[in-house]
C-alpha cells in the first residue's frame, strides 16, 4: 500500500493498517463522522452503507476462499439461510455481468482472469447495496477493453443499485468518462475541485494544468508536453504553506508562507491557490 | 467439488508413493551388502566344517545365488513383512518393530498436537498483540526453546520436575505396579508421558510459535485482509477465517519437512526416559550390533517418513486450493 490516494481510499472506510492512522481532519459519511465511530458501529458503516473496490483485484481476493464464499461472507447476516444466501451470491455474481454464475462461485480467485477477478471483487462489494462504493484505481492493472467493459459496469451498478461512486484515480481520461466531479488532490490535499466539465475546460490551479497539460494529444502532434520538475514531496514532512510551492510555475513569496485560502471560480468550482485568492483575503 | 479433487488428489500421490517405498527397500539391500565380511564365515567362525556344509548353509540362508536372485529374496520377504531375526532377543524383527510402535507413536502424536495446538495460539496471538508483553515473552522463550539441545533439556526437566519436586516419574512408559485398573492404567501412563512429550514439545513448539506469528504478521497485512474487513465481517472471521488458514500454510510445511527430525529426537528422549519405544529400540541395537533390527528400522524409518510427507501434502491440498486444483 502507497501513495496518498490509495491511503485516503483506506482512511475513508477507517481500513490503514496498523500502525497507521488517522490524525486529523474528519470523514463524515451520511450525516456521521466516521473517524468518531466505535470499531463495531464502523463495522457496521462497511456493512451496510460503503463498500471498496482496489485496484489489483488479484491481491485482494482470499487465495484459498472459493469466489461464492468471499461474496456470502458479507451478506451472512442478511441471509441466514444457506440457500437464500446462494442465491443473493449468484444474484450478485449475475448483476456484474459474469456469465455462468453459479460455476464461477465455485471456483477459487487463481481460476479467474484478471477481468473476471475485479468483477467478482465488485460482485462482493456491491452485494449489500451499499450508498457508496469507493474505487480505487480500479481498472489500473487491467487490460484497455477490459477497463472499458469495468467502467461500464461501475456506471450501470450507479443507476441500478443508486449507488454513489468515488473513483480514485491517475487516469484522466477514465475519470473525464465516468466522474460528474472532480476532486484534485496534491501531496494528500485537495487543491482543486468541481464539476468535471470545469475542471477538464478551464483548470484554475498551476498543479491542475500540469496534469491536463501532460496528456498526449494524437491530434496535435507537435503539442509540447508539461513535465512537472522535481518529485513528489515526503508527507511526513511537507513543504510549509502551499505544498506544491517547490514545483510551481507561477509560485510567488507568499506561497511558502501561509495555505493559500478556498476560492471560488463558477458555481461549485473551487480551488486553493494565491493566484485566485480574492485581495481582501491575500492582504 | 472440493471431496472429488482433494480424493484425486489423494489418489495420485499414494500411486506416487509406490516407487519412492521400492527405492528405500533396495537402497537398504545394498546397504547390507556393502557391510565388509561374508556372513557365512562370521557363523562358522573357526570351526572346521565339511565343505558340503557351508554349501548347504549358503543355500539355506539364500546367499548362494547371484545378487539378483538375493534381492528378489529379499524384496519377497520384505513384502511379507519378513525382516529376520533380532540377534539379542531372537525374536522376529518385524514383532519386535511393532511391539515398540505403540509406545513411539503415543510418544510423537502426544507432543505434536501439543506443541501445534499451544505453538499455533501463542504464535497467532503474539501476532495480534505485537510488542505486548505477551509478545515480547512468546519471542524470547521459543528463541531458548529453538535453541536447546533435546537431550540436556530433558535432564534438567527429570531433574527439576521428577528429582527435586517429584512430580513426575522419570523413568519408564509404566509403574511396575500389578493390578491396576484400565482406568488407572490410562493415567499412570499419562503421567509418565508428561516429561518426555514436553521434552520432545518445546523444541517444536518454540519453532511453530515463531512461525506461526511471523507468518501472521506478515499475512495480516496483505490486501485480502483489507478486503475481507471491508466486508464489515467480524474481526474474528478476519483473524481466524482469513488470515489464520493462510499463515499457517508454510507451517504445515515446516512440520511435514521437520518430521525425519523426529527420529533423532525420539532416540535422545527415549534413551533419556528410558521410554520403551523405537528410539530406544534403535539406540540398544546400536549398541549390541542388532543389524536386523537396525536394517528393518531403515525401512521402518523410511517408510514412516514417506507417508508423514503424504499427510502433509495431503493437508496442505486440504487447506490451499491451489494445489489440490492443479
Ligand atoms: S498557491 Fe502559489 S505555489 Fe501554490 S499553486 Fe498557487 S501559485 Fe502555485
Amino acid at each position: 500500500m502507497s501513495g496518498g490516494k490509495s491511503v485516503t481510499a483506506l482512511s475513508l472506510l477507517r481500513l490503514v493498517p496498523m500502525p497507521g492512522r488517522i490524525v486529523a481532519g474528519s470523514i463524515t459519511l451520511n450525516g456521521r463522522d466516521v473517524s468518531r465511530l466505535s470499531d463495531d458501529e464502523m463495522r457496521g458503516v462497511r456493512r451496510n452503507e460503503a463498500a471498496m473496490i482496489f485496484q489489483d483485484a488479484s491481491n485482494f481476493l482470499n487465495p484459498i476462499f472459493s469466489i461464492g464464499d468471499q461474496i456470502a461472507e458479507g451478506i451472512a447476516d442478511r441471509f441466514p439461510s444457506k440457500r437464500e444466501r446462494r442465491a443473493a451470491v449468484i444474484e450478485a455474481l449475475h448483476s456484474v455481468r459474469i456469465p455462468d454464475p453459479e460455476r464461477v462461485a465455485t471456483l477459487y480467485p487463481f481460476q479467474l482472469s484478471g477481468g473476471m477477478q475485479q468483477r467478482a471483487v465488485i460482485a462482493a462489494a456491491t452485494a449489500r447495496k451499499p450508498s457508496l462504493v469507493i474505487a480505487d484505481e480500479p481498472t489500473t492493472a487491467l487490460d484497455a477493453t477490459v477497463q472499458f467493459q469495468i467502467l461500464r459496469l461501475l456506471e450501470e451498478l450507479q443507476t441500478e443499485i443508486g449507488m454513489s461512486l468515488i473513483l480514485i484515480s491517475h487516469d484522466l481520461a477514465v475519470i473525464a468518462s465516468v466522474c460528474s466531479r472532480v476532486y484534485v488532490m496534491y501531496a494528500a490535499e485537495i487543491v482543486e475541485s468541481g464539476p468535471t466539465r470545469d475542471i477538464y475546460r478551464n483548470p484554475a490551479h498551476p498543479y491542475t494544468k500540469a496534469l491536463l497539460g501532460s496528456i498526449l494529444d494524437p491530434l496535435e502532434e507537435r503539442k509540447p508536453l508539461t513535465i512537472l520538475e522535481g518529485a513528489m514531496p515526503d508527507l511526513s514532512a511537507p513543504p510549509q504553506g502551499c505544498r506544491f510551492h517547490p514545483r510551481c510555475p507561477a509560485a510567488m513569496p507568499i506561497c511558502s508562507q501561509a495555505k493559500p485560502p478556498p476560492a471560488t471560480i463558477s458555481s461549485g468550482h473551487q480551488v486553493n491557490c494565491w493566484l485566485h485568492a480574492e485581495p481582501a483575503v491575500a492582504a | 467439488m472440493t471431496a472429488a479433487s482433494l480424493y484425486r488428489y489423494v489418489l495420485l500421490r499414494l500411486v506416487q508413493l509406490v516407487p519412492v517405498v521400492f527405492l528405500i527397500i533396495i537402497l537398504n539391500f545394498f546397504l547390507i551388502r556393502l557391510a565388509p565380511g561374508d556372513p557365512i564365515a562370521y557363523i562358522i567362525g573357526d570351526a572346521p566344517i565339511a565343505d558340503e556344509l557351508v554349501a548347504d548353509l549358503r543355500s539355506k540362508l539364500g546367499l548362494d545365488g547371484s545378487i539378483t536372485q538375493q534381492l528378489l529374496i529379499y524384496l519377497s520377504n520384505v513384502a511379507q513383512g519378513d525382516f529376520g531375526f533380532s540377534y539379542v532377543s531372537r525374536a522376529p524383527v518385524t514383532e519386535v518393530i511393532l511391539s515398540r510402535l505403540p509406545a513411539t507413536l503415543l510418544l510423537m502424536i502426544t507432543q505434536y498436537v501439543l506443541a501445534i495446538a499451544v505453538g499455533i495460539v501463542l504464535g497467532v496471538l503474539s501476532a495480534r498483540h505485537q510488542g505486548s508483553a505477551l509478545d515480547v515473552t512468546v519471542t524470547a522463550v521459543s528463541v531458548v526453546g529453538y535453541a536447546l539441545p533435546v537431550f540436556w533439556l530433558g535432564q534438567m526437566l527429570m531433574l527439576m520436575f521428577s528429582m527435586k519436586l517429584g512430580l513426575f516419574p522419570a523413568q519408564g512408559m509404566m509403574s511396575l505396579r500389578y493390578s491396576m485398573t484400565p482406568v488407572e492404567k490410562v493415567f499412570d501412563i499419562a503421567h509418565h508421558l508428561v516429561l518426555p512429550a514436553l521434552t520432545l514439545a518445546i523444541f517444536n513448539l518454540a519453532l511453530i510459535a515463531r512461525l506461526a506469528r511471523a507468518n501472521m504478521l506478515q499475512v495480516l497485512r496483505l490486501e485480502y485482509i483489507i478486503f475481507a474487513r471491508s466486508k464489515g465481517i467480524s474481526e474474528r472471521a478476519v483473524v481466524y477465517r482469513h488470515a489464520l488458514r493462510n499463515a499457517v500454510l508454510p507451517v504445515v510445511t515446516v512440520i511435514g519437512l521437520n518430521i525425519k527430525t523426529l527420529i533423532t529426537g525420539a532416540v535422545l528422549t527415549e534413551t533419556v526416559f528410558a521410554w520403551p519405544g523405537l528410539g530406544r529400540l534403535t539406540f540398544d541395537a546400536i549398541n549390541a550390533r542388532d543389524y536386523p533390527v537396525l536394517m528393518a528400522m531403515f525401512v521402518f524409518v523410511g517408510i514412516l517418513v514417506v507417508i508423514a510427507n503424504l499427510i502433509t501434502d495431503i493437508i496442505y491440498a486440504w487447506l490451499d486450493p491451489r494445489i489440490r486444483l492443479q
